[in-house]
């Protein structure tokens, strides 16, 4: 091996894995080597943990002195129950959306004011040994609690949490695939901020700041959905498909991405139907490139075109036209657990009828 | 010959650090930890449906930190992070966010380079990828906000440019904002809306809070105009 050869070989090698080291020092594959702890004593009884010792509670608030402030605009008239006593709550409508510019939203006062002869609370520092010194009091006050500003939820939204139900794949899980394709193409891109423009011959474009989450993107099914052999959705119909989650292109290469998730349909008989499954639409991963192109162009312009690699990477496009699958899942029951659910109900009945 | 035996000991030593990295055995006392993580790990992958395999380890070392092995794809919740944690939502939450890293490091190499360009930006995206995993796991996603406002630092100015995480607080009203969008249930009937972190996270967050709000108010006049347009037609 020539000297030249063996030079520009380490060259490389450290340039390589000095750069992999210094940039990418996420993903820690050269991590740290943990060494597993060996017991002297195998008889060693385990020590207790930290977590279980009592805690300090947090002092408790008086309800009277809270300053609530809350004013909850819904939507439903089935949430005003939840709304404070202390102020009338509006409703959104469309007449009254106009007053609400006009409105100002002073918070309301608390019952009683802050008093420092009544509210110190005198907490005593634990005594020091030698005499002499003084025993510093400290002062502190349970100011009242601040509560969130008040929320404006339009009505698309719904107001649920989410309970979860563990779903089992089992043998007796059906999942049918659903093949849903957009008659439009979106596209998230970071170099247009204007709004949306369409443009005469070409696909309209909805852009970064356009595109936001909770927006709708409808979808058609492709092909008739069977059920047991017979069709329960039609080919063409609607598939509304709510944003999810948007994130534009990223410096170094990384692609924009786009979530779709929330997918619902009706059948034939009308009933409306939920579809699970995402459609993530990703950008081009450009980093390979913008490498190759930042260390080619070093000698030829000194330096400069390492400024290649912090450009962003491509669009996430939803092309038109294009198929994407998703999935219909029937409900599974757990026949096990209402088994040993009928089981206890007997068993509670006969022992009230042997009392009587 | 020499530079032969160079060139073999510099490739052994680089490949002998990422064997040892990748395959290790967590041997700890406190295993009901190390149970614990791995039953909320395995359940949030399950609840949302995470073809993609990770593994969940529990490291006895008492840095406040957490991470994922991007190689072996492996997520480590260190000792010094559990006094942090006051019910279970807050460790799934930790383990959400970093499930979500796992799931960008599945996509490749280059991904993992991308990442390293641009960490802040992914760091948010994990976020609020942790929010949605929490969501379909049965977890509340606010419990995201209180574990970030008691572990994230403040960098700004010039200390954060050579940081990997944005500011604590841009990321508690980015997660506040997204909860707000998509969740708006859980800030609604908040569990947590006494907590004393979340408390200071409202005395923080004022200004950002009423910035939120006023968008969303113009999308609402927006979107009656279209309505008033459309019934006009």
């Amino acid at each position: 091996m020539n000297k030249k050869t063996f030079y520009i070989s380490l060259i490389i090698f450290f340039s390589v894995f000095f750069h992999h080291q210094a940039f990418a020092s996420q993903t820690r594959l050269y991590g740290n080597i943990i060494l597993p702890e060996i017991p002297k004593n195998q008889e060693e009884q385990p020590a207790e943990p930290e977590n279980e010792k009592p805690k300090d509670q947090a002092p408790e608030v008086d309800e009277s002195s809270v300053i609530e402030d809350e004013l909850i605009l819904l939507l439903d008239e089935k949430d005003f129950s939840t709304t404070k006593k202390s102020y009338t709550p509006l409703v959104y409508d469309d007449e009254l959306i106009e007053q609400l510019r006009d409105i100002k939203f002073e918070p309301v006062e608390p019952e009683r004011t802050y008093n420092p002869e009544e509210d110190i609370i005198e907490d005593e520092v634990v005594k020091e040994k030698f005499a002499g010194r003084r025993v510093y009091k400290q002062r502190h006050v349970d100011l009242p609690p601040i509560e969130d500003n008040y929320l404006l939820v339009p009505k698309d939204r719904s107001l649920d949490k989410v309970t979860y139900t563990p779903r089992i794949i089992d043998e007796n899980s059906k999942e049918i695939k659903v093949r849903v394709s957009a008659p439009s193409s979106y596209v998230v891109s970071i170099l247009a901020k204007d709004e949306a423009k369409k443009k005469e011959g070409r696909a309209p474009k909805f852009y970064l700041n356009a595109t936001d989450i909770g927006d709708k993107i409808i979808f058609k099914t492709e092909e008739d959905v069977k059920k047991d052999g017979k069709v329960f959705i039609k080919e063409g119909t609607e598939v509304v498909g709510i944003i999810g989650n948007v994130t534009p292109p990223v410096s170094g290469g990384g692609g924009a991405e786009l979530v779709l998730e929330n997918f619902k349909t009706q059948d034939v008989f009308g009933n409306e139907i939920k579809l699970n499954g995402k459609i993530v639409v990703k950008g081009m991963n450009t980093s390979f490139f913008q490498h190759i192109i930042s260390y080619a162009g070093i000698p030829f312009t000194f330096g400069a075109s390492t400024f290649i690699m912090y450009s962003p990477g491509g669009p996430a496009t939803l092309k038109a036209n294009k198929g994407y699958t998703l999935v219909y899942e029937e409900e599974v029951k757990d026949t096990d657990n209402e088994e040993k659910e009928e089981i206890t109900k007997t068993d509670d009945t006969v022992s009230e009828s042997e009392k009587n | 010959m020499k530079k032969l035996l160079v060139l073999l000991f510099l490739l052994f030593f680089t490949t002998s650090c990422a064997y040892a990295g990748s395959d290790y055995l967590f041997l700890d006392k406190e295993t009901k930890y190390q149970k614990k993580i791995m039953e909320m790990g395995f359940r949030i992958l399950n609840a949302n449906r995470i073809d993609k395999r990770m593994t969940f380890s529990y490291d006895t070392n008492k840095d406040v930190n957490a991470y994922t092995y991007g190689g072996a794809k492996n997520i480590v919740i260190c000792k010094g992070l559990l006094p942090y944690f006051d019910d279970d939502n807050e460790l799934a939450a930790i383990l959400s966010h970093e499930i979500a890293h796992g799931m960008d490091y599945h996509d490749g190499f280059f991904k993992s380079v991308a990442m390293g360009f641009a960490p802040k930006k992914y760091e948010e995206k994990a976020d609020k990828q942790a929010v949605d995993y929490m969501v379909t796991a049965g977890y509340n996603p606010v419990a995201l906000i209180i574990v970030l406002n008691k572990i994230s630092g403040e960098k700004k100015g010039i200390s954060s440019w050579f940081s990997t995480h944005p500011a604590g607080s841009r990321r508690l009203v980015l997660i506040y904002e997204y909860i707000y969008k998509k969740y708006p249930g859980y800030l609604v009937d908040n569990d947590y809306r006494r907590n004393l972190y979340y408390q200071n996270f409202l005395l923080i967050s004022k200004d950002d809070r009423e910035k939120i709000r006023e968008r969303e108010l113009k999308k609402i006049e927006k979107n009656i105009k279209k309505n008033e347009k459309k019934e006009a037609v």
